[in-house]
């Protein structure tokens, strides 16, 4: 016993005569302390980076996108015999669209759910800085603008499509019950956004922002905003609309592809017309999956896709009719007899159902909508490409904004604010130079030739619905469309999110 | 006669519910790589609590003839409050779109007889016993805690996006199978529903229509098991039945591909003896894809012969038998398998994934295409004892 005190207290007086217990700096090989972090632009991507994938929503069948583009003119989805027979898709083209429609709903969640999570990236980053963890303030501005920025683009989408929506800013929103906004407050909301992070943001072009916000796609979102403020607040802002756009194109960093295609190519990562896009990826990041929404059930053997087509989305023969047979952009569509894989074996259907026998061929024309339409019918929405063997998912990245939209809003700006604009006229004939061999210039322009050159050029990439609305034709009748009110130029606030709180519904749902 | 009170909390089914947690999302895309990426998938709710349970049991327990028949009622109220639910909620104000909330009140109300009769013969040649259990419950949904009515058990592609089979309601029992009601078939094939409020007009697309009712109750009325075991000389024979009563099942089959929709292929129907050739007209979900699923299973049934030996032998017991498992369910249910369903697997995608990863526990009574006919089980036995 008397060795084991005498052990102990031997072992006592090592430990406290040892000198390597003073030094505690010892390096971390498992953990990152808070002032090694926010050093790099690669650890603030760390943190920015996953704020984008919510954009990928934007690709799939079943939400904002979907009803952006079939509320509009260029793209609907009939009733096929047994399938698509949910009305929704029908009565989304029709404006018949209410607030218990699941597609309303999951557009609401997707813009919200990129919003909410921009606030908790800008609570970190904010609660970060406040206790000194950021150790680069240039970087950390900067950052912070960019989800500002990305945050601004939600709430741009929401006012273009719902209108009154709450706005939240904070992370932590304790108790509070979002309310409505009216409209033209939402508006100066994202305007004063914008402008605030406009100096603060990356400038610099490069491949390390691709699919990012940047300085030329907050000017973007500016000069769309200007561009429909009359719309949306009541008060025209051509010209600030036109600074922005001004901006964009003397810049000198965008320009137009030799090949309009080349924007919708499986690797069109290297296009010069992207100001921003979304960057799908089969395997990392899927969510686009266009080939299933459009094609034939069986254009799988045309392309030896792993899934079967849905036979769903398809165009109109009023607006495919807007195309000059001569015009390569008719090429966004899908029309005509259908091939296999090889391109000599016709496509069958064994269980066609229409006149013309069995070989898939894709008709402008659709002959009935909300039943009996034929599965052949319409044109599909052929202007991605659809990658050979592919599964559900495309790697083709999604433009969300590209330049020849920046051109051709400029045109537009300039011919109302002087509808004899030559220069106006030749922007427009800049785009249409590249779609025509030889060129076939338009002589003069109306709102009628600019809203259809809009159409032709932008088709299926989310204008639409807005150029529509902009140029007072939303509520017109078309083919299928019986003609609707004004009031269904926002959408209703999904009924499961009044239902908990307190917001109003927009008028007439 | 007993009875019995008793409240307790539920163990949660995991940990961690009341706190925000982040899930994997997609990869993010950052110069030329896509890396992975945490968003948030969960909100935190620091209020939760551990579900409770108050039970109320009163009871009466009988043995006469010495203890052969015994018999034994129960009448019991089980009420579960503050249910746990991954709750949908707003976003804004909520980051996610899904909290575990307390929210939800089910009272369980029932009888359950049983009653045990040891040697209803027994000579020395014959021995007869039986078994029977019976009991029904009425599961009230009295509050789900949030605004009712409300869908739930989306019917699903192809044709059905956005439309339900179970409709939720504060105060009325779960698995409320709501729909139109046919009224026949029109000359040019269309189906014709009848207008319950008399308005003239059948109001066919709005989820709660005054022209839907509900069809039918996912849950059943009665359910009852009676197992049988006679001896005959050397003879034994075991049966065992079981069935249920007063539940209806959404056949999803049907549903889907029943009818000769307008400009659909003639192939691949279900022919059921429901299948009317007339129709031509796209599916809403109506009376007739409603069933009544009453049915006895014979659950087990076993056949034995047991030889002599005499006392000196190495074997002391040699017994053949045959049995069977499943082997006859009757019921006019034309589906596969007229069990009750109590909680939805739910729908399936485009790749035939489930849409959920959680069974929805409100929507008892839907019979998914994810069904396969129960197997039949037929066996041939020794038993040696020596």
């Amino acid at each position: 016993m008397k060795q084991f005190i005498r052990l102990g207290i031997l072992s006592l007086l090592l430990l406290a005569l040892n000198p390597a217990c003073t030094q505690l700096d010892e390096p971390l090989y498992d953990q990152i302390s808070t002032d090694q972090f926010f050093t790099t632009q690669t650890e603030f991507d760390q943190i920015i980076g996953p704020l984008y994938t919510n954009l990928y929503g934007l690709g799939s069948h079943g939400g904002f996108f979907s009803m952006q583009e079939i509320s509009s003119d260029e793209v609907a989805i009939p009733n096929r015999g047994g399938d698509w027979g949910d009305d929704v898709w029908v009565r989304a083209h029709q404006h018949y669209y209410n607030a218990y429609d699941q597609p309303v709903s999951n557009a609401w969640s997707f813009l919200y759910s990129g919003i909410l999570a921009c606030n908790r990236i800008l609570d970190l980053l904010d609660k970060s800085n406040q206790q000194g963890h950021i150790p680069n303030t240039e970087l950390y501005t900067q950052n912070r603008a960019e989800a500002r920025a990305l945050r601004a683009l939600y709430y741009y989408w929401l006012l273009d499509f719902f209108g009154n929506v709450p706005i939240i800013t904070d992370y932590d929103t304790g108790n509070t019950i979002p309310t409505n906004t009216p409209r033209a407050q939402v508006f100066d909301f994202v305007e004063q956004e914008l402008l605030a992070v406009s100096p603060l943001i990356n400038k610099n072009i490069t491949q390390a922002n691709y699919g990012r916000m940047h300085y030329y796609a907050v000017q973007m979102l500016l000069a769309k905003l200007y561009l429909n403020a009359e719309v949306y607040a009541g008060t025209p802002r051509w010209n600030d609309a036109l600074d922005a756009c001004n901006t964009i194109i003397n810049a000198g960093l965008y320009a137009l592809e030799a090949d309009y295609f080349a924007n919708f190519k499986v690797q069109n990562q290297t296009s010069h017309e992207f100001i921003l896009a979304v960057p799908f990826d089969a395997k990392a990041a899927p969510g686009f999956n266009l080939a299933q929404m459009t094609l034939h059930y069986s254009a799988q053997a045309t392309y030896n896709l792993q899934q079967q087509p849905w036979n769903g989305y398809c165009s109109l023969q009023e607006f495919y009719e807007k195309y000059d047979s001569n015009d390569v952009r008719i090429n966004n569509f899908l029309v005509g007899p259908q091939y296999e894989a090889d391109g000599i074996t016709p496509l069958l259907d064994s269980n066609f159902d229409d006149p013309d026998g069995p070989q898939v061929v894709y008709t402008p024309e659709i002959n009935a909508f909300t039943m009996n339409c034929y599965r052949q019918a319409g044109v599909r929405i052929g202007k991605y490409e659809f990658e050979k063997g592919a599964g559900p998912d495309m790697s083709n990245d999604m433009p969300v904004f590209r330049f020849s939209d920046v051109l051709l809003m400029k045109a537009e700006i300039l011919w109302r604010l002087s509808p004899s604009s030559t220069e106006a006229l030749d922007l427009v004939n800049t785009v249409r130079k590249r779609a025509f061999e030889p060129d076939e210039d338009l002589p003069s322009l109306n709102a009628q030739t600019l809203l259809d050159e809009r159409g032709r050029e932008l088709f299926y990439e989310g204008v639409r619905r807005q150029d529509l609305i902009r140029f007072g034709v939303y509520g017109a009748p078309t083919e299928f469309m019986p003609g609707s009110d004004p009031c269904k130029e926002i959408m209703p606030i999904p009924a499961g999110h009044l239902n908990l709180s307190n917001l109003q519904q927009n008028p007439c749902y | 006669m007993r009875a019995s009170w008793g409240q307790s909390g539920m163990q949660p089914i995991s940990d961690g519910l009341s706190r925000e947690t982040l899930g994997p999302n997609v990869h993010y895309y950052s110069d030329g790589n896509y890396l992975p990426g945490l968003t948030v998938v969960n909100n935190a709710n620091p209020n939760l609590r551990a579900e409770r349970n108050t039970a109320l049991n009163i009871g009466l327990d009988v043995q006469l003839f010495h203890g052969n028949l015994s018999a034994s009622l129960n009448w019991f109220q089980h009420t579960n409050d503050r249910l746990l639910i991954p709750t949908q909620v707003p976003q804004p104000p909520n980051q996610a779109g899904n909290t575990w909330l307390n929210t939800g009140e089910l009272r369980n109300t029932g009888m359950d007889a049983q009653i045990s009769w040891n040697h209803i013969v027994n000579t020395s040649q014959l021995d007869w016993s039986a078994d029977l259990v019976l009991w029904g419950t009425n599961t009230q949904l009295v509050n789900i805690g949030w605004s009712t009515p409300d869908f739930t058990a989306y019917i699903g592609s192809p044709g059905f996006c956005c439309a339900g089979y179970i409709l939720v309601e504060n105060d009325a029992p779960l698995g409320q199978l709501y729909g139109l009601v046919q009224a026949g078939v029109n000359p040019d094939g269309t189906i014709q529903y009848k207008d319950l409020n008399k308005d003239q007009t059948v109001d066919i697309y709005n989820a709660v229509s005054p022209d839907k009712q509900v069809l039918g109750q996912g849950t059943p009325k009665l359910e009852m098991g009676i197992n049988q075991t006679l001896r005959y000389g050397r003879w034994d024979l075991n049966v065992f039945l079981r069935g249920a009563f007063g539940h209806s099942l959404a056949h999803d089959n049907r549903v889907h591909y029943e009818n000769l929709e307008p400009d659909f292929g003639l192939y691949n129907h279900i022919k059921t003896s429901y299948f009317n050739s007339r129709i031509r007209d796209y599916t809403q979900i109506s009376d007739v894809f409603v069933e009544k699923a009453n049915f006895l299973r014979l659950d087990n049934a076993t056949l034995g012969y047991r030889f002599a030996f005499k006392e000196t032998a190495r074997i002391q017991m040699l017994r053949l038998y045959v049995g069977g498992q499943n082997m006859l369910v009757f019921s006019k249910y034309t589906g596969m398998d007229p069990e009750v369903r109590w909680q939805d697997n739910g729908t399936f995608d485009n790749g035939g994934r489930p849409y959920s990863a959680s069974p929805n526990l409100l929507a008892p009574g839907v019979d998914r295409r994810g069904t396969y006919y129960l197997s039949k089980t037929y066996f041939l036995g020794v038993q040696a004892g020596f």
